[in-house]
């Protein structure tokens, strides 16, 4: 189907709009690779509500039948909670799917990207690389 | 899905003060996903689709031995990835809100990133202490300027950076800031970076400053839990 070129046009302007970089942190790319998207579903063991960053800890069971502990990183909590991801939403022991973006230099973590809870629903995590 | 009901096109007449000055005061944040309630989004709200894009901003540029100095970092360096304060204009652009609160007297802004505050006494003549230490936010003094809120800020360590990987500057960086009201309830932010010691020319940066929606500023500690360093490396 061809786009629309008004409607280029309306995506480029809203490129240009945007304002300036807001990675609050630290550098995305020094630590994840944006070309290593995984997704994974398991048990969550642990939560940190914490700042610079909330953690998801999910138990994944591997090929092998391996259980591995995975540590997802988010948005720090004030951002989750104004994006819709309240203090509570998750608990221990909730079966998830997450996806995100590998770690470089670290096994079995990640930058979290979109939680899948149980029933459905879908909660963002973290930004897209 | 959330209302966008920020930042849009509705001209209002700006509000004034008691003294007669525009009154800047509230709550107010450059860019990040929480500024407009939406998941995963950080574009403008609809009603300012199709304004005129912000002018094209240069990088920093910087004589040669500040070039050089520049080139001897990585993104691991960052003060801000340590959780050190980002240093003025930086602050403005990170993705969270922060509160101006304003009296006749002086301009107080209360940043939820990094626990960061200012408080900028008002004098026309623009006089700063005599007895500044060089520090991370610098010393802030401000005047009015027709319906514009010029800050002048001095008296600043080296250690912060620009905004862009090694972005340095001397002691003797020099910034102004401009905030200025529109029709619109937005807060336009304009700053000038001048540094004899590491710029050629100057440097100006800014954003267009929006009221996000519902949020007030809120606790960041951000060393509570900081893992990245130690998950980064130099390349």
């Amino acid at each position: 189907m061809r786009t629309p070129r008004s409607l280029l046009i309306l995506a480029a302007a809203a490129i240009l709009l945007c304002p300036l970089p807001a990675r609050a942190h630290h550098s995305f790319a020094a630590e994840y690779d944006a070309n290593a998207a995984v997704a994974v579903k398991g048990v969550v063991t642990k939560i940190e509500w914490t700042n610079p960053h909330a953690y998801v800890y999910i138990d994944v069971t591997d090929e092998g039948g391996k259980i591995v502990n995975w540590a997802f990183e988010g948005y720090p909590p004030n951002t989750l909670k104004r994006t819709g991801f309240p203090r509570g939403l998750l608990k221990s022991g909730d079966v998830i799917s997450v996806t995100g973006y590998r770690a470089r230099y670290s096994q079995n973590r990640a930058a979290g990207r979109e939680i899948t809870l149980a029933d459905g629903r879908k909660v963002f995590l973290g930004p897209a690389a | 899905m959330a209302t966008l009901d920020v930042g849009s096109a509705q001209q209002t007449a700006l509000r004034r003060s008691a003294a007669g000055a525009p009154d800047i005061s509230g709550v107010w944040q450059s860019g990040g996903v929480s500024l407009y309630g939406d998941q995963g989004t950080a574009g403008p709200p609809a009603g300012s689709r199709g304004a005129a894009p912000p002018p094209r901003r240069e990088p920093p540029q910087y004589t040669a031995a500040y070039a050089a100095k520049q080139k001897t970092f990585t993104a691991v360096d960052d003060p801000t990835a340590a959780c050190l304060l980002p240093g003025v204009p930086r602050i403005t652009s990170m993705p969270m809100p922060f509160e101006i609160v304003q009296t006749p007297e002086k301009i107080v802004i209360l940043y939820e990133s990094f626990h960061a505050f200012r408080i900028i006494p008002i004098d026309p003549q623009l006089r700063h202490p005599a007895d500044v230490t060089p520090t991370w936010m610098g010393d802030s003094v401000a005047k009015w300027d027709g319906d514009s809120l010029v800050v002048d800020v001095v008296g600043f360590n080296d250690k912060t950076w620009l905004g862009g990987v090694g972005t340095v500057h001397s002691e003797d960086m020099h910034v102004v800031e401009r905030f200025t009201p529109k029709a619109d309830g937005t807060l336009a932010y304009e700053a000038t970076v001048t540094d004899p010691k590491a710029l050629t020319k100057p440097w100006v940066t800014g954003a267009t400053l929006r009221t996000p929606k519902g949020a007030r500023v809120e606790e960041y500690e951000c060393i509570e839990n900081n893992q990245d360093l130690t998950h980064m490396r130099k390349p």
